[in-house]
C-alpha cells in the first residue's frame, strides 16, 4: 500500500466502490483495516450506545467489535451480505453478549446520565445542555421500555427505529428472514404499547 | 391511554438518542486495536488451535495407543 493511499486511508477520503480494495488490503496489513474503523465506527459506537445506555460500557463493546472483526476478517466475503452488516452483527451479539454476563442489570443501575457536568459558560450553551439533558431523559424513558422486550426483539426494534435500517438489512445482519424480522417488530411494538 | 401502533413508531424515531460525536475517543481505540492485534499474533500457534480438534487429536492418540497395545497383546500369544 502506498503512502498516499494509507493517508487516504486515515482521512477517510476514498470513493465507496474503494471498500473491497480496503478489506483486501486489511486481510494482509491490519493497519490498512483503519479506513474501514474510520468509516464505521461513529456508527457502530451510536449503535451500541443506544442499545445500552452506558458510556464507558459502549466503548469497551466498540473496541470488542472491531478487534474480533480485524481477528475473523479472513472469514469475511462478499457473498450477499456488505460489510456494514456484518460489523452490526459483530456488534449485536457482544451487545448480547454483555447483557447475558450481567442479566440486563447495567445501564438503569449504573448511570444515571450520558453527559459530562456542564461548565455554565454562557446562556446558549446552558440552554443547548438543558435541551441535551431533556432529549436524554425522554430517550431514558424509550430505553427502558425496550429494555422490557425479548433480546431478539431489542435487536429488531433499534435497529428499524434508532438506526434506520430497512427491513431487508436487519434480516442480513441479524441472519433471520424478512418474515421474522417483521414479526419481531410487530410483537415489539405491542409489548411497548402496554409501557410507553 | 394506550397508544396505537403508528404513535408508538413516531415515538421511538423521535425520540431517539442523536448521534453522539465518538471522535475523541476514535484515536485511542484505533492505537488499542492495534496493540491488542500484535499482541495476538505473538501468541504461540499451539494456544490458536480450537478446543475441538485438540479433543479429536486425543482421541486418535488414544486409539491409536489402543491397536498398538492390542497388538502387542496379540503378539505375546
Amino acid at each position: 500500500m502506498t503512502r498516499s493511499e494509507a493517508e487516504r486511508a486515515e482521512s477517510g477520503q476514498t470513493g465507496p466502490d474503494d471498500e473491497p480494495a480496503w478489506i483486501q488490503a486489511a486481510k494482509k496489513d491490519p493497519e490498512s483495516f483503519q479506513y474501514l474503523f474510520n468509516k464505521y465506527h461513529d456508527q457502530i459506537y451510536n449503535f451500541v450506545l443506544r442499545r445500552i445506555y452506558h458510556r464507558e460500557m459502549a466503548q469497551d463493546i466498540t473496541a470488542n467489535t472491531f478487534m474480533k472483526a480485524l481477528e475473523k476478517l479472513h472469514q469475511f466475503q462478499y457473498k450477499g451480505i456488505p460489510f456494514s452488516s456484518w460489523l452490526y452483527r459483530i456488534a449485536v451479539n457482544e451487545v448480547n453478549l454483555v447483557y447475558r454476563k450481567r442479566k440486563r442489570s447495567i445501564a438503569l443501575t449504573e448511570q444515571r446520565s450520558l453527559h459530562l457536568a456542564h461548565d455554565g459558560a454562557t446562556d446558549d450553551s446552558l440552554i443547548q445542555h438543558e435541551n441535551e439533558m431533556e432529549t436524554e431523559a425522554q430517550f431514558k424513558k424509550i430505553h427502558e421500555a425496550v429494555m422490557q422486550l425479548k433480546p431478539k426483539y431489542q435487536d429488531a426494534i433499534s435497529l428499524r427505529y434508532f438506526e434506520e435500517k430497512s427491513i431487508r438489512e436487519i434480516a442480513e445482519i441479524l441472519g433471520i428472514s424478512e418474515n421474522t424480522v417483521k414479526t419481531h417488530i410487530r410483537r415489539a411494538l405491542q409489548n411497548l404499547r402496554n409501557v410507553l | 391511554m394506550t397508544k396505537n401502533i403508528e404513535e408508538i413508531e413516531q415515538l421511538l424515531r423521535e425520540k431517539k438518542l442523536p448521534d453522539q460525536d465518538a471522535g475523541y475517543i476514535r484515536n485511542q481505540l484505533w492505537q488499542k486495536i492495534l496493540e491488542e492485534n500484535r499482541k495476538r499474533k505473538k501468541t504461540s500457534p499451539l494456544f490458536r488451535i480450537r478446543p475441538w480438534i485438540w479433543t479429536l487429536a486425543s482421541l486418535i492418540v488414544l486409539a491409536v495407543s489402543l491397536f498398538i497395545m492390542w497388538l502387542i497383546h496379540g503378539s505375546f500369544q
